[in-house]
């Protein structure tokens, strides 16, 4: 079954913040990942992102873990990929044509961790927020509500589509398409006869659609949200504590703090 | 009330006007049905009905549509949206929200309301749909509950005309049975309803006005009666009538009856009094031995083309099949039917190896398939899909058909001989060098047979072969399957569809809940009302008319007239 949503219901501080709260907090979270390059910093993030996801939230590290597992190969390209490249330092293994240096182990652990604090920022928003506060949130904060509608749509119709292709994609095999054979120009080839028909199917929905939403009165003027954001002294608690600790962290790092020195 | 004067339009992308002088009148209350076969222009006179044209889509309009005054030249869908709301053949294009709550809540916040009035709207046409749960994502609905989240997300905004174009033909027969209760408790509450509908028995029933279109202008109007009574002249026109005005025609054409009946209970009283009163009893005993004509090759004669043994299977952990055996001989028309999922699809997955068995296992000709691809067994077990947009890709009906002999790495000289022929036989073959999207509905359903068909599979699965086809089409189909069991081809029909599992099938599977619930002949299905009632099914007309008036169980107007004829 296709998950429409990374949202977990629960009844949390986190859940309970103005969405608007969330999107700010996670875009600084994002912030602080990019600052800084010393491994320490960046676990010391990871850490209090998972803390903050297991104490605000509620959501535990096993409902994290699947969606980590997502972004696994390239957490361990970058562990592995760095050290290859960062010859200088110190050296720690030397052999044949390749030197492995400790720098280039920091190097390598720090920016995996980089990668997961990232996308944890990320998920820390969406996985407490439903995706309509998402959008009002975004509404709110001075996108254009057709843009928003839009947006909406689009990931209403995330798991519709999906249903589609692999009807096609089973309406093609009995019609002996083998999709697992052949190199890589065949492979994407073979994947014609499935994205015309995906591609057909998607402009008539979309034309449904757009008849669908003129037939209920949008574009009529000024319209109600039956949903309301409230921005409460909560709100203003958090996104005043986050605009401090963004500042210290853009103070320290312009003051060299947590960068890694690489000789 | 709903005019529509002189109307006539042509789409700012088409060759020729697709409705000529249109004129129509829906008073406040009324039920309108429209009828004709397919590109008739029966769904452009809806949008017109709540200002989609001219204003959404653009073209050449003259004459004019009022809804309540109001002429919808001059006020834009958003204005007409209180008045009158439209819903559309496919749930899954009219649904686009992340919860039941705000699906419902879109109309009305575009108007502007309080949230007050938003909400107790909400609770008023959850009500009236029976759905509790409104945080509930849509997409995870059934086809039924979709299609009355559809009407209700109309209802939120409190229109007095509804306009519905074939609601129920993507729905099995529950959720078209709920569809239609929802608009009979709209109706008897005041609501204008407009439907287009090609189920005439259902239309029979219900509405109080019939329009017959056909390339854009109305051919015949009035009662379901004075419409439906004119059997030669609908069926000319490509309109299937119900079976009771089939049959009762057929008898007032012989002088037997004084007039024609169109619904169930007027057929009934019409006919009861021919019948001998003692008759009632013996004919039951005897439905038995009579029965048998029409159906043959029963499975254990001939050698078996499928055998399923005590197949099991789960998605992930919903477990959809259970322990499920059968045999469905060579040369055999079987039908499987069930609701929506019952398992239906999943069991017919495995035949052709898109879904692999892991408890029990597939037999093809005797032989297992745990080790053949997909591609292997497709020279064995042609499946047809259901939606043939779903998979025509091709620049033409040639290379659409050629597709599949290419997978199978047939040499070149080969492949042509063999198109040409399947597209002689599905009589496409005229259509060689079109591009598919330019074909009609049931050009496009041969086109997907022949797609199959190419790779000569001695074991065809039709999903829904019908379904959304007007009479010409669907006969087309009938025909060309028909003719495919003749070349002892053995056909397995996946459908909805009774009438066309009465004319079609020689047995019947009966799926509930991933298990064989029954399987039997038409004649034992169909007269099994307990089994039929707890699957949600209902026999076709002329089987009900039959076994109401104690002639048991017939299939078709033959058959009936031949029992009827041997009473009188």
């Amino acid at each position: 079954m296709i998950q429409q949503t990374m949202f977990i219901r629960k009844e949390s501080f986190l859940h309970s913040l103005d969405p608007r709260t969330k999107l700010f907090l996670s875009i600084g979270l994002f912030l602080v990942g990019v600052l800084f390059t010393d491994y320490r910093v960046l676990m010391a993030l990871f850490a209090g992102e998972v803390i903050i996801l297991r104490v605000a939230a509620r959501i535990p590290f096993s409902k994290l873990f699947p969606y980590l597992k997502l972004i696994l190969p390239l957490v361990v390209m970058a562990l592995l990929i760095w050290p290859l490249f960062q010859r200088t330092g110190t050296v720690l293994v030397s052999y044949w044509k390749v030197i492995i240096t400790k720098e280039g182990i920091q190097m390598g652990i720090a920016m995996s961790l980089r990668l997961l604090s990232l996308i944890v920022a990320t998920y820390l928003l969406l996985m407490t927020t439903e995706q309509r506060d998402l959008v009002l949130a975004l509404v709110k904060s001075g996108l254009r509500y057709d843009f928003g509608l839009m947006l909406a749509i689009a990931l209403s119709k995330v798991p519709a589509l999906a249903g589609i292709a692999l009807t096609i994609m089973d309406a093609q095999k009995a019609r002996g398409l083998e999709l697992e054979k052949g190199n890589i120009v065949e492979k994407v080839r073979k994947y014609i006869p499935i994205l015309i028909p995906l591609i057909i199917s998607a402009i008539r929905l979309a034309e449904a659609l757009s008849i669908a939403i003129d037939s209920r009165a949008f574009g009529r003027g000024r319209r109600t949200y039956l949903r309301e954001l409230h921005f409460t002294m909560k709100d203003a608690l958090v996104t005043g504590m986050a605009v401090v600790v963004i500042s210290v962290c853009m103070g320290m790092r312009a003051a060299g703090y947590g960068v890694m020195e690489l000789p | 009330m709903i005019s529509v004067e002189d109307l006539s339009f042509q789409y700012s992308t088409g060759e020729s006007p697709v409705l000529s002088k249109v004129t129509l009148v829906v008073p406040q209350g009324g039920y309108l049905a429209l009828v004709g076969p397919s590109g008739s222009g029966k769904s452009t006179l809806c949008f017109t009905m709540n200002g989609i044209i001219p204003h959404s889509i653009t073209g050449i309009l003259s004459g004019n549509v009022v809804v309540d005054r109001l002429n919808t030249r001059e006020h834009h869908v958003h204005e007409l949206a209180e008045k009158v709301g439209i819903v559309l053949q496919n749930p899954e294009s009219q649904l686009f929200a992340m919860s039941v709550e705000e699906e419902l809540a879109f109309g009305p916040e575009n108007l502007g309301l309080p949230r007050e009035e938003i909400l107790a709207r909400i609770e008023d046409v959850l009500t009236i749909i029976g759905i509790a749960d409104r945080g509930r994502f849509p997409f995870s609905l059934s086809g039924g509950e979709k299609q009355k989240l559809a009407i209700a997300s109309i209802l939120t905004m409190n229109p007095s005309h509804l306009v519905l174009d074939e609601p129920t033909s993507q729905l099995d027969p529950r959720g078209r049975k709920s569809v239609y209760d929802v608009l009979d408790k709209l109706h008897a509450g005041g609501m204008s309803i407009i439907l287009i509908e090609h189920n005439t028995e259902h239309i029979a029933e219900r509405a109080q006005q019939v329009l017959v279109i056909k390339d854009g202008s109305v051919v015949a109007s009035g009662s379901p009666r004075d419409v439906f009574s004119q059997v030669e002249t609908m069926k000319a026109l490509g309109i299937q009538v119900p079976g009771v005005a089939e049959v009762t025609y057929e008898l007032h054409r012989r002088g037997i009856i004084q007039r024609i009946a169109v619904t169930l209970e007027d057929a009934v009283s019409l006919l009861e009094n021919l019948r001998p009163k003692e008759f009632t009893s013996q004919s039951l005993k005897t439905e038995s031995t009579l029965t048998r004509v029409g159906s043959s090759s029963p499975s254990s004669r001939t050698e078996p083309a499928v055998e399923v043994k005590n197949l099991s299977f789960q998605y992930g952990d919903v477990p959809v099949l259970n322990n499920v055996s059968l045999t469905i001989g060579h040369g055999e028309i079987v039908a499987i039917i069930g609701q929506n999922g019952s398992g239906k699809t999943t069991l017919v997955k495995h035949f052709n190896g898109l879904l692999r068995p892991k408890e029990g296992d597939i037999f093809i000709f005797g032989e297992s398939v745990k080790d053949k691809s997909v591609a292997q067994l497709a020279r064995k077990v042609g499946y047809v899909f259901q939606n043939p947009d779903h998979q025509i890709f091709a620049d033409s009906v040639f290379e659409e058909v050629e597709f599949g002999l290419k997978n199978l790495s047939v040499p070149l000289e080969e492949r042509a001989e063999r198109v040409a022929a399947v597209l002689k036989q599905t009589d496409l073959f005229r259509y060689k060098d079109t591009h598919p999207t330019s074909l009609s509905g049931g050009e496009k359903q041969r086109l997907v047979i022949a797609s199959v068909l190419v790779m000569n599979p001695q074991i065809l699965v039709l999903d829904e072969p019908t379904t959304g086809l007007d009479l010409k089409s669907s006969r087309s189909i009938i025909d060309l399957v028909r003719a495919l069991h003749q070349q002892h081809r053995t056909v397995i029909l996946v459908t909805h569809d009774m009438n066309l599992v009465a004319e079609m099938a020689h047995r019947i599977l009966i799926l509930k809940d991933g298990t064989l619930a029954a399987e039997g002949s038409p004649h034992q299905i169909f007269s099994d009302e307990g089994l039929l009632s707890d699957n949600f099914l209902e026999a076709p007309q002329i089987a009900r008319l039959s076994s109401r008036l104690g002639y048991g169980t017939c299939l078709n107007i033959e058959e009936f007239l031949h029992k009827l004829e041997g009473t009188l």
